[in-house]
């Protein structure tokens, strides 16, 4: 017995501790440091002469640039967008989930000996060389393997980068493509009524094409069905939108980088059925305009005078117009946009509802009934013939 | 252990009349004269019959007449021999009145090679199948057995082309296998070779008479603490394989006085790095048997368990072996800092406790039952990832041929050859974004997950045994095992990472608006889990299984014959503890029990006509109930079972010519079995839609035929030359029906029907020789050497790349040659492999030293492909059979081991 325990001593001492307790890597901040920056974007962007062409940089060319848009939302694809004070560039990236890498804000120097500038569609662009299916000297995305040796991230990533603003159509030029710029006051035409980019539309390169009217013009918003937005519906109404000025030939085009690009816009969801027990709500109403009848319902919160097609909202009394109130989800709105045009047939439904006599109406729900389709250049009621108060 | 034995036989005298009864008696000693008991000693052509030594040491046999014959002793699965005439019997009638001493020294050559570590376990990950070598070693020392356990498990040598679930392992007569894949895991006793090496085992003219007999054959490992002899052993091994350091220590009292016997062993093996780079190896055994012998009964108490903590590797494509130029080259770790770190860590306690009863009723019958618990854990840590790039670094489109310029091909090619951490995972980097995401709120990007198994498996056994008469021996039993087994995964490491979110991120993709959909439990959606916290899935495996079974043997002079049966029950169900968002229904709770009723009969007759030659031929036909493992299509899901689950057929038969005589032991035999309606499942991992993919086959036939060769032949008295070799055809004879189906619903599921006839079954080489020398002589020095080749192996194949659906499109005419590259089984090259080894036993006083040096693959031999098989995904867009070609495993090149050990 003495012997067993002897034994299980001696054993005791070689034993060796299998525990490895490996050293956690702390959050490093990169930092560079290679040549210097000494060149701009918008240096590097006159080298590339003839459209169409792809030119190689041999010299020793480094410039200094942030990220604005990389491939988090699954908009973009293989690729970030960089710029500084003068430009900016896609760099075409062959590397899925480049947002891991390089985020928005991330401070990089490209090193571009070895790179070639092209452009398509009149979009200018970094990337590698390859030689394509026609046999043609092309540009082509950045191996994985050579990533390290081009983009060199220097520091953490910044906050709250400004985009610059477009106010007017002066203001679209094409030191603006591929950088981050911001739209206020815009509107879609197709807000409250179709996705940004559902599957089974007719597409181009995955993407769908929207509409939205800006200071500046009309733009076209691209988005992929990859995007996890791409089934949201666009929203209605007026709001900011930022995103990636892009252009495709000569036309101005856009892209957002995630469903936070888009402020401002309504945020209500459309409801109801057209019943009285459930109304559409003025959301809804607009999204069905589509001459059907029903009952819809909504704050009264003015009135409107103008031409039918550029009509102006009245939002406070005195309240002028008889004929026509305006309707919307909330009572304090003063966006036209989001309003629904009610008209007041002479007689009954005039005398009762408008507000010009009756200014106490003014932000009360009111339930109203008739047809559903165009009225003063936009959304509304036609004969309307009959109406409730939502006590 | 391996002493010379002097067996002092008792002369008599006179003798009376024949109708006096005969006994042929005698004592077995060792040389200091302490008495062996328990020993088996029976006639060495008849192993049917046997007894055994009482305290004494004395054995009394009393069914042969006085002539010439050649006797065996058993001590501890090593047998010696030797030869006894007409002197040596006595009469009932007449007192023992004088001794002679008759001195015999054992023959045998000692085994002083240590063949532990042939007995270890291979990891690999991904292989498809059975992953398990199996270690049975044959305990009569049968020349092919040997050659089967010691040379061709380096092999991965499936005897016979079948899979390990066809084998019963028992442990004091219970049955270890456990029912979930109604399998037997030898590394629940690992390093404790020493305590296990009282075997018994089903041959192929001996059929089990401990346990219900099973195709595979049938193994018992006698571990009561009286069967191992007073005594201990220390023992170092330091290697450059698997394993690099293995310290073993053991003690026996052997049954004393006071009826008590008491054994003890510890073993650790360890190594920061073994054959392979970055597999650190530590594992540590323990075991304790305690027995008690109350007159004609006897108690016993075991328990033992082997703790391990392993890194595994994988394997990889021909590519990748090619640009590294290392056929060992492994993908799974990475440099974490300045310390290797294996991303695959495998870490498993499994300890076994079991209690026997003996009662030797009397010297006719026998009762032994069993009761006994395995319970423990087995989980092994993976990479996983969300909205990120594969941190793999074999990855396909990480390699040169992803690239279709070739000067970019060429610096990926240089990159892997000068950049670890582009040739290995690159640790620091996961890191980083990690921490970027953590600053956002957002989950990890990156994860370490432990995929888990937590079971316990209850067994009771009985088995009766009863001489009924002179010629008759009839054995029955009774097994019965119940299950329990819980799947399910944790977070091992966030990385750096602050959370993981238990979602299903593909299935979040497809189904962007339905958040219901990409849940992996609806009980707990979208819930937030951090170290520790289980998610993913999460689900038992409840089985049953009993079994009754019986066996009847018959022996008389020149014909023994057997016949046996064993009628059974399985009974399986699942239990959901997560709700599938996809799977609603079927996912949660108790599923639907399963019930196979099954039976087999087997039998078997040898006949001896010629002296020390004899015929054997055994037949055997059964059905075998599926497990759980094959029946449920996605367990980690739902409940669904395959569709056409069914039990199998079995029938197998073989027949031997066998000669054993002093000199010459040979042994030559033809196998025939054909199997029907086998089920069988394998998932893997699809890295581009992130999910796990399962395959089930179902009315999957075979049929197996091969002939067996053995001989072991002594030249001269200390040289002795072997063979052991093996010719088979093993082929499937059906068109299995395939049903695969993907965990988040990417892939669309498919039913299809395998067009595999005529294939061979990827169970190993099935052409294999090993022959050589053995070389023992009396002034203890011991060699061995021999040389084995493999052929006719068969890489496991991708059952979907031999459907319709994959030449859809293609035509007979214009693209024959495309459907036969798709199409066609694929082998590898047979090779040569040389060992050797060389040892010396030296006698110092009351201890004795062992010293052996073994080598393996003397020529470092490293194009031996042991294991490949093919991916389980085709490019059904582009037939390009290389866009994922198969993945292969070499064996080692030069490993030695030198081997220290003292016995006491």
């Amino acid at each position: 017995m003495k012997k067993v325990f002897l034994l299980i001593s001696l054993i005791g001492i070689m034993m060796v501790s299998c525990n490895e307790q490996f050293d956690i890597p702390e959050f490093i901040e990169p930092t560079y440091n290679g040549t210097p920056a000494n060149v701009s974007i918008y240096d590097i962007q006159q080298l590339h002469k003839l459209s169409g062409v792809v030119d190689s940089i041999n010299d020793d060319l480094v410039f200094d640039c942030i990220v604005v848009g990389n491939d988090k939302s699954g908009n973009i694809f293989k690729k970030i967008y960089v710029q500084d004070e003068t430009g900016g560039y896609d760099i075409a990236l062959d590397k899925s989930y480049t947002f891991n890498d390089f985020p928005i804000g991330q401070r990089l120097f490209i090193t571009c000996q070895g790179m070639v500038i092209g452009d398509y569609g009149g979009l200018p662009q970094l990337g590698c060389y390859y030689i394509n299916e026609q046999g043609q000297e092309d540009i082509g995305r950045i191996p994985n393997i050579y990533i390290d040796k081009f983009l060199h991230k220097d520091g953490f990533p910044m906050d709250n980068i400004e985009p610059t603003l477009i106010s007017s159509a002066a203001d679209l030029t094409n030191d603006k493509l591929n950088t981050l710029v911001r739209f206020d006051n815009i509107t879609f035409n197709d807000g409250g009524r179709k996705q940004f980019a559902p599957e089974g539309e007719a597409t181009t390169g995955g993407c769908i094409n929207r509409i939205f009217v800006s200071n500046a013009g009309n733009i076209t918003l691209r988005t992929s069905t990859y995007a996890d937005f791409a089934k949201d519906t666009i929203p209605m109404g007026t709001g900011s939108i930022i995103g990636i000025l892009t252009k495709y030939n000569s036309t101005w085009q856009f892209i957002l980088r995630s469903i936070d690009d888009l402020k401002g816009f309504s945020t209500i969801t459309p409801s109801g059925d057209g019943s009285k027990n459930n109304p559409y709500n003025i959301t809804s109403a607009i999204i069905n305009s589509d001459g059907r009848e029903g009952w819809v319902k909504g704050y009264i919160v003015g009135t409107a005078t103008g031409y039918p097609d550029n009509i102006t909202g009245i939002w406070t009394s005195p309240f002028m117009t008889k004929n026509i109130i305006l309707l919307a989800d909330s009572p304090n709105e003063t966006s036209l946009s989001n309003c629904y045009r009610v008209q007041l047939p002479a007689g009954n439904i005039q005398d009762e509802l408008n507000l010009s006599d009756h200014p106490e109406n003014y932000k009360k729900m009111v339930l109203v009934y008739g047809t559903m389709t165009n009225y003063y250049g936009g959304a509304g009621m036609r004969s309307t013939n009959n109406y409730e108060y939502d006590e | 252990m391996r002493n010379k034995i002097f067996i002092f036989l008792l002369l008599l005298i006179s003798c009376y009349a024949s109708m006096a009864q005969w006994i042929l008696s005698g004592r077995v000693v060792d040389e200091q004269a302490v008495p062996y008991q328990q020993v088996k000693i029976y006639l060495s052509t008849d192993t049917t019959r046997y007894v055994f030594t009482n305290d004494n040491g004395e054995f009394h046999i009393n069914w042969l007449q006085p002539n010439s014959y050649i006797l065996s002793i058993e001590i501890q699965s090593e047998i010696e021999t030797f030869s006894v005439n007409s002197k040596a019997f006595h009469n009932t009638d007449s007192s023992i009145t004088d001794i002679e001493n008759f001195v015999v020294i054992s023959n045998k050559p000692e085994t002083t090679i240590d063949n532990d570590f042939l007995m270890e376990e291979v990891d690999i990950e991904g292989l498809t199948g059975n992953q398990n070598i199996s270690e049975m070693l044959n305990s009569t020392k049968d020349p092919y057995e040997e050659v089967v356990a010691y040379k061709f498990s380096t092999a991965f040598f499936k005897r016979r082309g079948i899979a390990s679930n066809y084998q019963n392992v028992c442990i004091n007569g219970m049955r270890m296998n456990k029912l979930d894949a109604n399998q037997a895991s030898f590394y629940q006793w690992g390093a404790l070779n020493d305590m296990f090496k009282n075997q018994t085992e089903a041959t192929v003219y001996q059929p089990a008479d401990f346990s219900a007999s099973n195709i595979g054959g049938v193994i018992n490992y006698n571990v009561k603490a009286s069967s191992y002899r007073k005594g201990g052993k220390v023992g170092y091994t330091i290697s450059n394989s698997t394993v690099t350091n293995r310290i073993v220590a053991n003690y026996a009292t052997g049954l004393m006085k006071n009826g008590l016997a008491v054994a003890a062993a510890l073993a650790a093996r360890f190594g920061r790095e073994g054959y392979i780079e970055a597999t650190p190896y530590y594992s540590y055994s323990y075991f304790l048997a305690l027995e008690k012998r109350f007159g004609k009964h006897s108690l016993s108490l075991n328990g033992f368990g082997v703790w391990t903590s392993r890194g595994l590797s994988s394997a990889c494509v021909q590519e990748v072996y090619d640009i590294t130029n290392d056929p060992f080259y492994n993908p799974n770790w990475g440099y974490q800092g300045s310390k290797k770190r294996n991303s695959k860590i495998r870490k498993f306690h499994e300890p076994v406790i079991l209690a026997t009863h003996t009662w030797t009723i009397n010297e006719k019958s026998y009762l032994e039952t069993t009761f006994g618990v395995q319970f423990g854990f087995n989980r092994t840590s993976s990479l996983n990832w969300y909205n990120a790039c594969n941190p793999r670094p074999d990855y396909y489109r990480y390699l040169p041929s992803y690239h279709q310029e070739a000067s970019t091909a060429n610096d990926v090619a240089i990159a892997w050859q000068n950049d670890v951490n582009t040739r290995q995972i690159n640790w620091d980097r996961l890191y980083q974004v990690n921490h970027l995401s953590a600053e956002n709120g957002e989950q990890a990007r990156y994860i370490l997950e432990n995929r888990c198994i937590d079971y316990h498996q209850l067994s009771l056994s009985t088995n009766y045994k009863n001489e009924l008469g002179e010629h008759t021996r009839l054995s029955i039993g009774l097994q019965i095992q119940r299950y329990h087994g819980n799947y399910y995964k944790t977070i091992n490491d966030l990385l750096g990472g602050t959370y993981w979110l238990d979602i299903d991120q593909f299935a979040e993709q497809d189904y962007p608006d339905n958040e219901n959909m990409y849940q992996n439990d609806l009980n707990n959606p979208n819930r937030k889990v951090v170290e520790g916290d289980r998610f993913g899935y999460d689900y038992n495996i409840n089985s049953w299984y009993e079994n009754l079974w019986t066996l009847a043997n018959f022996s008389y002079n020149h014909i023994n014959f057997y016949i046996g049966g064993n009628i059974n029950g399985s009974h399986f169900w699942r239990i959901g503890n997560m709700k599938n968002g996809r799977y609603a229904d079927n996912s949660y709770g108790k599923s639907a029990v399963n019930n196979f009723i099954n039976g087999g009969i087997h039998a078997g007759i040898t006949g001896k006509f010629i002296y020390n030659q004899f015929i054997n031929f055994n037949i055997t036909a059964q059905t075998l109930a599926p497990s759980a493992k094959v029946a449920y299509i996605s367990p980690r899901i739902n409940d669904k079972i395959v569709n056409h689950l069914k039990s199998e057929k079995n029938l197998v038969f073989d027949l031997s010519y066998i000669i054993k005589y002093r000199r010459v032991k040979a042994r030559i035999t033809g196998y025939c079995g054909f199997y029907k309606d086998l089920t069988k499942m394998s998932s893997f991992f699809h890295d581009d839609y992130k999910t796990y993919v399962d395959q089930t086959l179902s009315d999957i036939n075979t049929r197996h035929i091969g002939i067996e060769l053995g001989a072991d032949v002594k030249i001269i008295n200390c040289l002795s030359a072997f063979v052991g070799a093996t010719y088979a055809d093993h082929r499937y004879t059906s068109r299995p029906i395939a049903y695969i189906t993907s965990e988040n619903g990417t892939i669309d599921d498919v039913e299809e029907t395998i067009y595999i006839k005529n294939f061979y079954v990827p169970n190993g080489p099935q052409a294999a020789v090993s022959f050589g020398l053995k070389f023992s002589h009396e002034t203890m020095w011991f060699a061995e050497f021999a040389c084995s080749y493999y052929d006719k192996i068969y890489i496991d194949f991708n059952p979907e790349r031999r459907t319709s659906l994959a030449i859809a499109g293609l035509s007979m005419e214009n693209d024959y040659d495309l459907i036969t590259t798709i199409t066609k089984q694929n082998r590898v090259k047979g090779q040569f492999i040389l060992d050797a080894s060389v040892g010396k036993l030296f006698y110092l006083k009351k201890f004795r030293l062992n010293l052996n040096l073994k080598i393996n693959n003397i020529l470092n031999n490293k194009k031996f492909i042991t294991n490949g098989y093919e991916q389980l995904r085709f490019d059904f867009d582009e037939y390009d059979v290389n866009k994922h070609p198969a993945k292969y495993y070499y064996a080692y090149g030069t490993t030695f081991s030198l081997n220290v050990s003292l016995t006491f």
